[in-house]
């Protein structure tokens, strides 16, 4: 596998990854307020959707170096994708806020 | 299906376990994991700390014809048993281990390209000081530093096991950082946050650390399946055959090619698809009739399991005497010590290894600040255990941090023709690393709260120097290494500086006044004075 692909996976794995943490923390209220900046919103269902995509991210994983150090580098991802999102609630809530919009509009569309 | 329910009884004696285990332990465990976190790039450091191994790796295949040739003709005549490593993407240079004549020892490296061994500036560096330390913490005596080190990887299941019994919000707190709360809170919070997204890492790094050293924490195993005899385990394990040197001197020419590559066929046809390479060649009983070599692949480039193949042949008919390849157990095995030796080629998972390893330390080290935090009242006053515990942290964090950098710092200032006032330059270089370590334990001491932010800022200087020495000394400055194609020289630079730069932003953030801590004493006194019944 060319260098170029297997940075490619390794970015697609982590930017799963970080989207399916960053749905699952925006699920929790606390977060989606922080957020949104307002203690009355009422955080979206996303946690299914956020699993969904952290599963997913193994299999850009398993692409890229096969099953056997997959199962190292899957778990490793996973725990930068978590902290990143850990960060950035801490620090910059407010970078979450186009994907909490996104989700707050396709609510009110349905 | 059973429902467990958590009781409040069970609930506080799991916290209990996991306060007081984790005070017993969690200084040696942050030693232990810091080292292994080095331990992570210990062949990046030794090229750092012995400048002779700065050079790219040629990707070319070695000729062990030359070599051995080399070696039993010019550079050990005679010898007895003659141990070849090739280079590879991590070790630009060969390495050999020859027991010469009078069974003197011979070990170094040697460049791939001209087979002549090369004088390396003498240094224990990563493999031989930091990696040790990581499993035995350099107590060799009646193996107590292999039995320390298991004692705190097994503690450290303990202690994982039972904070997922006394956390009441595992989801709640999986992304809550409060950086701008007190620490106490902030502390906790971290100590929450490192544990719950790296969890099945910290269960796996204790549990395969366990594993590797089974036959120093359970030797009865060896004892039941081959009556305690020790060798017989060994060649079992490693197909090293029992073979008497006869009287009868060897054949005057050994293919030794030949036996690399019938040897890499064979395992290749064991396992379709791969590509396996021969990482270590051993010539026993060389120069005798009975001579025989043993082919091993140890660490696959390509695989995480280590000791996969091994294959041992005579020299005087070819005949295969050993011969080791995948079995379930071995396998399973092999995995696991594979996946905490990480000797396999992928520099992504190497870098995702040491920001584990440093989550894991600052798992423990976010975990003793909250035990200490939890104690100090208004914020600065400490009891009296809290500073014992407080010194012991500085040294055991802080400080064995200092005294690593201080350890590059020394190889970089101690002349390469030094014999350390006879003890060896090498030795010379730890004196320093243990003479800083145990600094930083008196310091904390005398210094109290103040440690914290003081020995932030001298690891700051101190990875700084690091960096200006390695400029001075070699003139390999990041630009100049990034442009000879030295990748690990100025990667590890560049992890200086950026550490130096964390440093200095963790003595920010932990600045104490001495007027605080006066107004909380105050404070603490007129609260106790008016707690106090009027006489």
């Amino acid at each position: 596998m060319s260098a170029l692909a297997a940075t490619g996976l390794l970015v697609i794995a982590y930017s799963l990854c970080t989207i399916g943490c960053a749905l699952l923390a925006l699920s929790q209220s606390h977060h989606f307020r922080k957020v949104l900046d307002d203690r009355s919103a009422k955080p979206p269902k996303l946690a299914r959707f956020g699993c969904a995509l952290v599963l997913l991210s193994l299999i850009p994983c398993i692409l890229r170096d096969g099953g056997s150090f997959a199962a190292l580098l899957w778990p490793l991802v996973f725990a930068s994708g978590a902290l990143t999102i850990g960060m950035a609630l801490a620090f910059m809530p407010y970078w979450l806020r186009p994907l909490a919009i996104v989700w707050i509009k396709k609510q009110k569309h349905s | 299906m059973a429902k467990i329910r958590i009781t409040e009884e069970f609930r506080a004696s799991m916290n209990w376990l996991h306060t007081w285990a984790g005070i017993a332990v969690s200084c040696l465990l942050f030693a232990i994991f810091w080292m292994g976190s080095l331990t992570v790039f210990d062949r990046e450091i030794d090229q750092w700390m012995k400048p002779e191994m700065r050079v790219v790796h040629a990707d070319a295949p070695l000729s062990y014809g030359a070599i051995f040739d080399t070696f039993m003709s010019k550079h050990a005549p005679g010898a007895s048993y003659i141990d070849i490593r090739p280079p590879n993407e991590r070790n630009p240079l060969g390495y050999y281990y020859v027991i010469g004549a009078d069974d003197e020892v011979l070990t170094g490296a040697f460049d791939p390209a001209t087979s002549k061994p090369i004088e390396l500036t003498e240094s224990f560096a990563g493999t031989d000081f930091f990696f040790p330390f990581h499993y035995s913490l350099h107590i060799s005596p009646l193996g107590i530093g292999y039995w320390l080190v298991g004692f705190c990887a097994m503690a450290m299941l303990v202690l994982i096991v039972s904070g997922i019994f006394i956390h009441r919000k595992i989801v709640k707190d999986f992304f809550t950082f409060q950086p701008k709360k007190a620490l106490r809170r902030s502390s906790l919070d971290l100590h929450n946050m490192s544990s719950l997204v790296a969890l099945p890492l910290h269960i796996l790094f204790p549990l395969t650390g366990l594993m590797i050293f089974f036959s120093i924490y359970l030797p009865w195993s060896s004892n039941v399946v081959f009556a305690g005899d020790e060798e017989a385990r060994v060649e079992a394990a490693f197909a090293i055959p029992t073979v008497e040197a006869s009287d009868r001197s060897g054949p005057a020419d050994i293919d030794i090619v030949r036996i690399v590559s019938e040897a890499e066929s064979r395992w290749a046809e064991r396992t379709p698809g791969s590509q396996p390479k021969a990482d270590s060649v051993r010539l026993h009983l060389a120069n005798d009739a009975n001579a025989y070599v043993v082919v091993r692949e140890t660490f696959p480039s390509r695989a995480v399991s280590m000791n996969k193949n091994i294959t041992a042949v005579s020299v005087a008919d070819g005949s295969i005497l050993a011969d080791v390849g995948d079995g379930p157990a071995k396998s399973s095995y092999a995995w696991l010590a594979g996946a905490h030796f990480i000797q396999f080629d992928s520099w992504a998972l190497r870098w995702l290894y040491f920001a584990g390893g440093l989550l894991g330390s600052l798992m423990i080290a976010s975990g003793l600040i909250f035990w200490m935090q939890s104690r100090i009242r208004k914020g600065v006053v400490e009891p009296r255990s809290v500073r014992v515990v407080r010194g012991l942290a500085v040294g055991s964090i802080s400080g064995i941090i200092l005294a690593s950098a201080a350890y590059l710092v020394a190889n970089r200032l101690i002349p390469v023709s030094s014999d350390g006032y006879g003890m060896g330059r090498a030795m010379f270089e730890v004196v320093f690393f243990y003479i800083v370590w145990i600094g930083t334990f008196l310091h904390a001491a005398v210094r109290g709260q103040f440690a914290w932010r003081e020995q932030c800022f001298a690891i700051a200087l101190t990875a700084v120097s690091a960096v200006v020495l390695n400029w001075v000394t070699t003139r390999d400055h990041p630009i100049a290494a990034a442009s000879q194609g030295l990748t690990q020289i100025w990667t590890m630079d560049l992890t200086l500086l950026v550490g130096a730069g964390m440093a200095v932003f963790a003595a920010s953030k932990l600045k104490v006044s001495r007027n605080q801590m006066k107004q909380a004493s105050a404070e603490i006194g007129d609260m106790a004075a008016e707690a106090q019944p009027a006489e």
